[in-house]
């Protein structure tokens, strides 16, 4: 026996109601990818005839190509250079004492409260009076300075996890702090690394409103891209945006496959509530 | 472990500090100079003409019809959230698939998702055309549009700062109200709210303050029609040029956001005075 608390028809109650809240939230998402396989000349829902010509479409589009290479290297870039920023920062963090440590941490998560509108818009001025291109210095810096506090995160929870017993004999053996941290801790915390480097790939490959003031006309992601087409409701856009969907249920079976989805957003709203 | 080894420390967290200079540290004091000193398209410089023209302009109605916007959002997405996540907290049943509908949009992009409301609710030729009663509603452009599709990018984000509020209550304290004699609804309201208070005003406060500086999702689905503050800055920067006063707006949109988070987190500690269990 589980739960009783609630009786038999507020149960059935609570759902339908949240039936219906996950038909609003695939709602759009459905709509998207199904009419992403029109074969028709224009957008109506639900489409007459199915077929692939607008991915076609889309793939020989140079613009589009760019775009979609532009986002992928900006994501791995941004993902694995947080992966190292990050992960060296919680080591810090968590592994070692010293005065300050508060106000440190607050410093290093402080990203997370700094609205996304701010970041960009800072960057592009700056790099305006610079005179530097904003993109891709810009961009890259942005997305990072997104990011690394979740990766702080991720890192944190994982070392909190890993008995510290284990850093302890390794040490007491005659291996060095560096040995140790990588060949004891950084086997044992790697499972956390990778799946924030997995949820980072994917929010820097989605980010649009950074992207938005951080990239210029020949140097666009994505999103960008997307956001520029939008009003326009080509059927090729939704073709891209059907590409972008199946990138991101690529990250989301990858995620719920080695840790659990739940799992891994329960770590990334642990860092947005502290 | 090693006690005050500033140096091997130091080391560890250059990179992250060299990052936030870069990314925060310069770039924030750049922004407070311009809006402070800097000069508009217009020529005017410096913070009060700036003012001036805010209060005059049509980005003085864009903040407060944002701030409502916001508001109204976070109340819809809290309110909405907070049954599914007891659902979760409570109920094992069909449980892995309530969790990939609901937080499986959290993986694709905005812009995606603001597309696809764009395709839900174009007239004629979008998915709201089929619904009876509704089929000649124009919401596209409209703050229902915008409300519409912040609501459903923030809703998982609300679900999971009620669900990490909600996992802390421990299931035993409600069967104790119950089993003296408590209904389910008293339970709710005598315990599991009272209970969840801080994540509560948590939540809220997240996707208001996310709503309100949203930029994307006012553009596409709100335009010129809705004319939010967020418009107004993406206008100035993107389509005029005018940084200075787009910095103006980005500043008091912030300042503004702040001042209802501290009112709201004030009344809710007066609402709900901390309960310890």
């Amino acid at each position: 026996m589980t739960v009783a608390i609630i009786e038999q028809a507020g149960r059935r109650t609570l759902g339908v109601f949240v039936a219906a809240v996950c038909a609003f939230s695939l709602l759009p998402i459905a709509v998207v990818l199904l009419t992403s396989f029109t074969n028709e000349g224009f957008i109506r829902f639900p489409p007459r005839s199915f077929g692939l010509r607008y991915y076609a479409d889309a793939l020989g589009r140079p613009e589009f190509r760019e775009a979609l290479a532009v986002s992928v290297v900006i994501a791995l870039v941004v993902s694995f250079a947080a992966a190292v920023i990050g992960t060296l920062a919680a080591y810090a963090l968590t592994r070692t004492t010293f005065r300050g440590r508060t106000i440190t941490t607050a410093f290093l998560l402080s990203p997370l409260v700094v609205p996304h509108v701010i970041i960009g818009v800072a960057l592009l001025q700056t790099f305006v009076l610079a005179r530097i291109p904003v993109a891709p210095a810009g961009l890259l810096i942005g997305h990072l300075t997104a990011v690394v506090p979740l990766m702080i995160g991720f890192a944190t929870a994982s070392l909190a996890g890993f008995p510290r017993q284990l850093e302890w004999a390794s040490l007491s053996l005659g291996a060095g702090r560096v040995r140790t941290f990588f060949q004891v801790t950084l086997p044992g915390i790697a499972p956390g690394i990778l799946s924030g480097l997995i949820y980072i790939f994917i929010y820097s490959f989605d980010e649009a409103t950074i992207s938005l003031f951080t990239t210029r006309s020949n140097f666009r992601t994505l999103p960008v891209v997307i956001f520029g087409d939008a009003v326009d409701q080509a059927p090729v856009t939704n073709a891209m945006s059907g590409l972008m969907l199946l990138i991101a249920f690529a990250a989301i079976a990858l995620l719920q496959w080695r840790v659990g989805l739940f799992r891994v957003l329960l770590a990334r709203g642990q860092t947005i509530t502290q | 472990m090693s006690r005050s080894r500033l140096p091997a420390s130091l080391a560890l967290l250059a990179p992250a500090f060299v990052l936030l200079v870069l990314g925060l540290v310069v770039p924030g004091g750049v922004l407070l100079y311009d809006v402070l000193f800097g000069r508009q398209l217009t020529g005017a410089q410096g913070i009060g003409p700036a003012l001036d023209r805010f209060v005059s302009g049509p980005a003085l109605e864009a903040l407060g019809r944002t701030l409502a916007l916001a508001l109204a959002t976070a109340t819809v997405a809290v309110g909405v959230a907070y049954p599914v996540a007891y659902y979760l907290y409570s109920r094992r049943a069909r449980r892995n698939v309530v969790i990939l509908c609901l937080f499986a949009p959290l993986f694709v992009s905005v812009v995606v998702r603001s597309y696809a409301w764009i395709l839900v609710l174009v007239p004629r030729t979008g998915v709201i055309s089929l619904v009876p009663f509704a089929s000649d509603a124009r919401l596209l452009f409209t703050e229902w549009a915008v409300l519409i599709g912040l609501v459903h990018i923030l809703l998982p984000v609300a679900g999971l700062a009620l669900y990490a509020s909600l996992a802390n209550v421990r299931i035993e304290v409600l069967r104790a109200a119950q089993s003296l004699g408590a209904s389910f609804p008293r339970v709710v309201v005598d315990v599991l709210l009272p209970l969840t208070a801080v994540g509560i005003t948590n939540a809220f406060t997240l996707v208001f303050v996310l709503s309100a500086t949203a930029v994307a999702i006012p553009v596409l689905l709100g335009g010129v029609g809705a004319n939010t503050i967020g418009y107004q800055i993406w206008q100035q920067f993107l389509i005029y040029g005018d940084y200075v006063y787009g910095s103006v707006l980005t500043f008091i949109l912030v300042v503004s956001t702040l001042a209802v988070v501290a009112a709201v987190s004030a009344a809710s500690r007066r609402l709900a005075p901390a309960t310890a269990l």
